[in-house]
């Protein structure tokens, strides 16, 4: 029998969202001398029928994707300009911490070098994930950008080390190649010797497409139990994507491939796939959409999402999404127990997942 | 349904139309030593979105914008840049939060915007024909 867990929000996450509400009407960017800032708010309930949902529901059932953060930037000269950005997470303490930090150097009208903590460039909503306001769904597709142990591993947070940006344009078609390295964090430890690259064509932001691959070689405690399998293999992912947006119209999809850890009979541990598919129409300040996404383990525990909700804007900077999802994980366990992206084997094939969330700019 | 559809594309056309036309009575203005005369559509939009940072051939460019609700920023947006209101709301924060780009400084009407492009040599910034004098350099849009 399905039954709606009951939630344990805390005191924290109702008055951001009460904030967030309230400050549109206040709030705005700003100048400090020549430092600019801008912030970001989001607030967000996800509710499970069966369940704990690692996603998006935390084992409280609720809030984990309440978060604050405030992005400063300034230009030092021509060529030379800093950015940070720190993000306040809904943790027992709520503490602002570091998310990314570099310098970034213009050599011409087409070559770029960032260096520092750089916001991992894999999957096209990735760099902004935390700005939810900006995609229409609560949290992008989780079977794609989850970054649990046992997720897609496809895309991660940020990584320590460089970018080479390189822009040309032809008519108005805008062509981007980035390089990048590095090590990045992993959640049982981290991907050293981290290269990568992606292709970028976006035609007057209307259509993007996008190209990616990175490799490196894991370097691994045994806090998710997979320390003999991957510690010193190479992890590698690919990825492919498109968003078209025009008119009212926005379709997104994105497919990638993971392979990690060292071959037992002729399969690896943990090689993945995962694509998802996304429909939406803006109409008068609404924006309903449908998703569809599949992620596979091969062999092992991947899982299904059709999911469907709506974004409606609540003022110039602020928008409320409402979602619904159905999630069929497989039947196949984890390592570490769960299926899909449950951490326990849900009681019901067919999972629900319900939604609600505030974002704002500011 | 099919009557909204409709409806929404013929609107549609006739804003296109109208902000093509008004387009003609926004200027873009630079600092009078500046040597360029003319400069490309295309150009000032890359400019403006973040995408150009250098003058063609020349200085590193600063644009100046004016606030949302002005008659100059609508014409500008709506015939030179070509870009909705609901589009650039998604557009910036892109940018702004992976640290690519920020948005244009916004300077303030046009009176302010003519005072500050003739004080700041690098400056690129767009005012309505009328209030143009020789304080400022109008670039011809190609």
């Amino acid at each position: 029998m399905s039954r709606i867990r009951k939630c344990n929000l805390g005191i924290r996450p109702i008055c951001l969202a009460v904030v967030s509400m309230v400050l549109p009407l206040t709030a705005v960017s700003g100048e400090i001398g020549d430092i600019q800032w801008h912030g970001y708010l989001t607030s967000a309930l996800m509710i499970t029928s069966d369940g704990e949902y690692s996603g998006d529901v935390t084992d409280a059932g609720g809030t984990k994707d309440t978060r604050m953060g405030l992005n400063i930037s300034t230009q030092v000269d021509e060529s030379l300009s800093f950015v940070a950005q720190i993000t306040g997470r809904d943790t027992e303490k709520f503490i602002m911490e570091l998310d990314w930090a570099f310098a970034s150097y213009d050599f011409d009208e087409s070559t770029i070098l960032r260096f520092g903590k750089i916001k991992y460039p894999v999957g096209m909503y990735n760099e902004y994930i935390d700005i939810g306001y900006t995609y229409p769904w609560i949290r992008p597709p989780e079977g794609f950008y989850n970054q649990d142990a046992s997720g897609p591993n496809l895309t991660r947070v940020s990584y320590q080390g460089f970018d080479a940006g390189f822009t040309t344009f032809r008519d108005n078609i805008e062509f981007g190649f980035n390089l990048f390295g590095g090590v990045v964090d992993v959640p049982d430890g981290h991907m050293n010797q981290l290269v990568g690259a992606k292709l970028s064509i976006n035609m007057e932001d209307e259509i993007r497409f996008e190209l990616s691959g990175a490799s490196g070689v894991m370097d691994i405690d045994n806090s998710f139990g997979r320390k003999t399998m991957m510690d010193g293999e190479r992890h590698t992912a690919y990825t492919a994507g498109v968003i078209a947006d025009f008119a009212n119209f926005i379709v997104s999809s994105e497919f990638g491939s993971a392979t990690m850890g060292q071959k037992h009979g002729g399969e690896r541990p943990m090689d993945m796939n995962s694509g998802y598919i996304m429909g939406g129409y803006r109409l008068d300040g609404y924006m309903p959409h449908i998703t569809w996404e599949k992620w596979n383990v091969n062999g092992g525990w991947g899982q299904k999402i059709i999911g469907v909700g709506v974004l409606k804007e609540l003022t110039t900077n602020s928008v409320l999404k409402l979602e619904l999802r159905r999630v069929t994980p497989e039947t196949t366990q984890k390592p570490t127990g769960g299926v899909g992206l449950f951490e326990d084997v849900p009681s019901e094939k067919n999972v629900t997942l319900v939604g609600l969330a505030i974002e704002m700019v500011f | 349904m099919k009557t909204t559809l409709y409806q929404l594309a013929i609107l549609s056309v006739l804003w296109t139309v109208s902000m093509l036309a008004y387009a003609d009575d926004v200027v873009v203005v630079v600092h009078p030593s500046n040597p360029l005369t003319e400069i490309s559509v295309e150009d000032v939009k890359k400019i403006y979105l973040g995408k150009k940072k250098f003058f063609p051939r020349g200085t590193k460019v600063i644009p100046g914008d004016q606030p949302k609700e002005t008659q100059s920023h609508k014409f500008f947006y709506g015939g030179i840049i070509g870009k909705s209101e609901a589009k650039l709301k998604l557009y910036w924060p892109r940018l702004i939060f992976t640290g690519k780009a920020t948005p244009p400084k916004i300077i303030g009407l046009d009176q302010a915007v003519k005072e500050w492009v003739a004080e700041e040599p690098q400056a690129m910034g767009y005012i309505m024909r009328t209030e143009a004098d020789d304080t400022v350099k109008i670039l011809d849009l190609k």
